[in-house]
């Protein structure tokens, strides 16, 4: 439990924190061709070689789809990292000077980039995937916004804190030429100052503030984040926050609920709840070397009666499984659990994986590189700053924008391929035969209700009516290589490609994604995968139909459509083609785990105990709703993303 | 029953076509049942694709696919069964290891809640000799398509 008391009713003075304010949303929306040019040099007005789209959370972001007319802001290469960051830097400044001259008429006061709160968080060349030298071809930065929130009271030290649901990720060809530029921010307008709400806690360690962009109230401003309370808190008066989904009450039913199977820990001091003041001037107890950290995942098993305050749960800790009941109330429904234990409870989930994934060893080379990957990360511990770093950065680089469907597409593939991407022969690597679908249904559709609706009568007579090519409509994905529907698939996309510029949809970025389709890059297709209408906008989901899309360490998740993405690629190919199943029954299955699955194996385990699963890997995937070797390829993206900051 | 009766027309089969490549063609199903029986899947040293195609499905309801897979080769067969997703996955099958002559039940589940219009979805074999590498795998698609009314 975290309250909060208004300055009103403090004995104390106030402690004064920082909220900054911004431009509206509609301030990109309406500039974006122009504020696209200045900070990229592109104009994308009728460019297909690019894709530019607005972020939900606030912004917009630019991804080069061809070669051609990329912005070279600096004549000459990059030479290290230092380099890079210094001119990224001038980059910085020229932009700025360049964005406030060009609204200078509008007497538009803005900062495009709040230079003084930006922090490189990370600076690192990306290789070539293919050939025998590997070439360094492009440089990412990820900056986070790092502000100062408050003097503290005791140390007369300023504490800063993060934005957490933001951040810039600029990448660069060798050459200096941009080449994705991603802004989850809106421009800075003024700041100013605000009261800190004190907090009444029950809590054993210090609130964390962060602080989080509301693209409705066109403010940067500080919220406390609870290990208690999965809602964020709001620490000043103009702290509204961002849309969320609301909380349930708490219960603690008896039978299987596929969404409270794997929880995580709130608080192990729960039981003692006692409330009392936050005070900054009190000693701070440490948790108990005895008890599980906030953050841990457990699976919740079948309490004794409606009536227990306690429910039996089993965990992976310290390599070994372990049983021990916990307080209801301290079982949460998501791992955004942050505090200075989260590098241990990271380090114990990336342990756990790797204890399961050692049968797969030495059965394909490209494979062994990723078991390797989490094994050399699996001795690291993370620090708080690096996870809180991680967190934005991973968030600024592989979140899902559903604007530019193409674009997150093309940004993961890249990863995916980065990590892992086995050979299918001497010249091919999976990838290259890969073709994943950015097209939607809600694309399709989106003039249903026009007085002229073209592309959505389109698709209704060509997709849906074909058996061949009706595949968007659903709860998952799916495949196609079946070298008859292949063709069909091509040419339709072909088709498509001629006729949405005859649409309203001509400038979305999948017409543009559409546009750098020709018949020689489709012939190399050998695999096809669609994404299901309602799979795009899954945020929690366990599963998607028989996919398990629990993969996740410590505070870190991927979006649920890049999880259900790797469980297609192993439909029947090279990608992870060692990794079979076997049902609840004993019998063979493929990497699917329905929700059939996992109710059989919780009831067996609920009834029996974790011994009933024999050790079986099988059943333990079924029980954690997540495939182990598709947990395994999730957890190299992560990695990819968070190792070196 | 049914199943006896299936196995005892695969055996008869079996020995007519003892010496043939995957032999399977569409017997012309039309109307709208539960479960479906493909014909049998030789595996001989092939990784032929087959079509099944013009099911009627009721929308809403499950449609089952089985059918026997029977190695026709002189060793032991390592085998695995797939999907592509879309709603079909595979219900059950009990053996990975397929002596020679051995037969073995494929069963896939195809769930069509939510989804209207044609539909083509494609069910996978994959086989190596027993104790051999990933790297000698064969792939076999068995394609099924039709019309969810």
């Amino acid at each position: 439990m975290l309250a909060v008391i208004k300055p009103k009713a403090m004995q104390e003075p106030n402690i004064i924190t920082k909220v900054i304010l911004t431009q509206p949303q509609s301030f990109i929306e309406a500039n974006l061709p122009r504020l696209c040019y200045l900070v990229t040099g592109v104009n994308p007005i009728d460019n297909k070689s690019v894709s530019v789209s607005l972020v939900d959370n606030g912004g917009f972001q630019f991804t080069k789809l061809s070669d051609e007319n990329s912005f070279n802001y600096s004549n000459a290469g990059i030479k290290d990292k230092n380099d890079f960051l210094k001119k990224l830097d001038e980059y910085f400044n020229k932009t700025n000077q360049a964005i406030t001259d060009a609204f200078a008429n509008q007497k538009i006061k803005t900062q495009f980039f709040p230079r003084a709160y930006m922090k490189p968080i990370s600076a690192s060349p990306n290789y070539n995937s293919k050939g025998a030298v590997k070439a360094v071809v492009s440089w990412t930065a990820v900056y986070k916004i790092e502000i100062p929130a408050y003097e503290n009271p005791i140390t007369r030290r300023t504490e800063y804190a993060n934005l957490i649901n933001g951040g810039i990720e600029i990448t660069l060809s060798a050459g200096g030429k941009i080449l994705s530029f991603k802004y989850n921010l809106l421009p800075v307008s003024s700041q100013k100052s605000a009261a800190l709400y004190k907090v009444v806690a029950d809590e054993s360690a210090v609130p964390q503030l962060v602080y989080l962009l509301n693209k409705n109230t066109n403010t940067v401003a500080p919220f406390y984040l609870s290990a208690t309370e999965t809602a964020y808190i709001p620490a000043s008066r103009e702290s509204i926050p961002p849309d969320e989904e609301p909380g349930e009450a708490f219960k603690n039913p008896m039978g299987f609920d596929k969404d409270r199977i794997v929880v995580w820990l709130m608080n192990p001091d729960v039981k003692k709840r006692k409330l009392k003041i936050f005070d900054f001037f009190a000693p701070r107890k440490k948790d108990s070397d005895n008890n599980l950290p906030a953050g841990a995942k457990l699976i919740r098993l079948e309490p004794a009666s409606e009536t227990d305050e306690n429910t039996p749960c089993v965990y992976w800790w310290e390599g070994s499984y372990h049983q021990k009941d916990f307080p209801e109330r301290s079982l949460g429904k998501n791992n955004n659990i942050i505090t200075e234990l989260s590098g241990q409870v990271l380090q114990n989930d990336v342990e756990h994986l790797l204890s399961r994934i050692s049968s797969y060893e030495k059965k394909q080379d490209e494979y062994d590189k990723v078991i390797k990957s989490i094994r050399d990360f699996s001795k690291k511990l993370l620090t708080k700053e690096q996870i809180d770093n991680g967190l934005i950065k991973l968030n600024s680089s592989l979140q899902l924008n559903k604007n530019d469907k193409p674009a997150t597409i093309l940004t993961w593939q890249k990863v995916l391929s980065d990590v892992y991407n086995p050979k299918v022969n001497e010249t091919t690597n999976f990838f290259d035969e890969v073709l994943i679908l950015p097209l939607s249904y809600d694309w399709f559709m989106e003039d249903k209700n026009s007085i002229t609706p073209t592309l959505s009568t389109y698709y209704e007579e060509t997709w849906q009516g074909d058996p061949l090519l009706n595949r968007f409509v659903g709860d998952s994905g799916e495949v196609v290589l079946d070298e008859n529907d292949l063709i069909k698939v091509k040419s339709e996309l072909l088709n498509l490609r001629s006729f949405v510029l005859k649409t309203a949809a001509k400038n979305s970025p999948e017409a543009a994604w559409l546009q750098n389709l020709t018949k020689e890059s489709l012939n190399r297709i050998k695999l096809i995968v669609f994404v299901h209408s309602a799979t795009w906008h899954y945020r929690t989901e366990k599963y998607a139909e028989s996919a398990a899309l629990e993969n996740s360490f410590g505070v870190f998740k991927l979006s649920p459509v890049l999880n259900l993405l790797i469980h297609e690629f192993t439909g029947h190919s090279n990608f992870l083609f060692f990794a079979t199943g076997t049902k609840p029954d004993g019998t063979p299955s493929d990497r699917h785990i329905d929700v059939k699955d996992t109710e059989a194996t919780w009831n067996k385990v609920s009834k029996s105990g974790l011994g009933s699963l024999k050790q079986n890997e099988d059943f333990i995937d079924h029980l954690y709703q997540s495939h182990r070797a598709l947990g395994s390829i999730a957890l190299a993206v992560i990695i990819s993303k968070i190792s070196n900051l | 029953m049914k199943s006896t009766f299936i196995l005892i027309s695969t055996c008869i089969l079996l020995y007519s076509f003892i010496n043939q490549e995957v032999a399977a063609e569409v017997s012309g199903f039309t109307n709208p049942t539960d479960t479906i029986v493909l014909d049998t899947l030789f595996v001989n040293e092939t990784t032929t694709t087959d079509h099944f195609q013009g099911f009627k499905i009721k929308r809403g309801g499950d449609l089952i696919f089985r059918f026997i897979i029977t190695n026709l080769l002189n060793y032991s067969l390592d085998i695995s069964a797939s999907s592509g997703d879309g709603g079909l996955i595979i219900d059950h099958y009990t053996k990975r290891i397929l002596k020679p002559k051995e037969l073995e039940e494929i069963v896939y589940i195809f769930h069509t809640k939510g989804r209207e219009g044609g539909f083509s979805k494609t069910m996978t074999v994959a086989y190596k000799p027993q104790g051999e590498s990933y790297k000698n795998q064969k792939v076999i698609l068995r394609g099924v398509s039709g019309v969810i009314e």
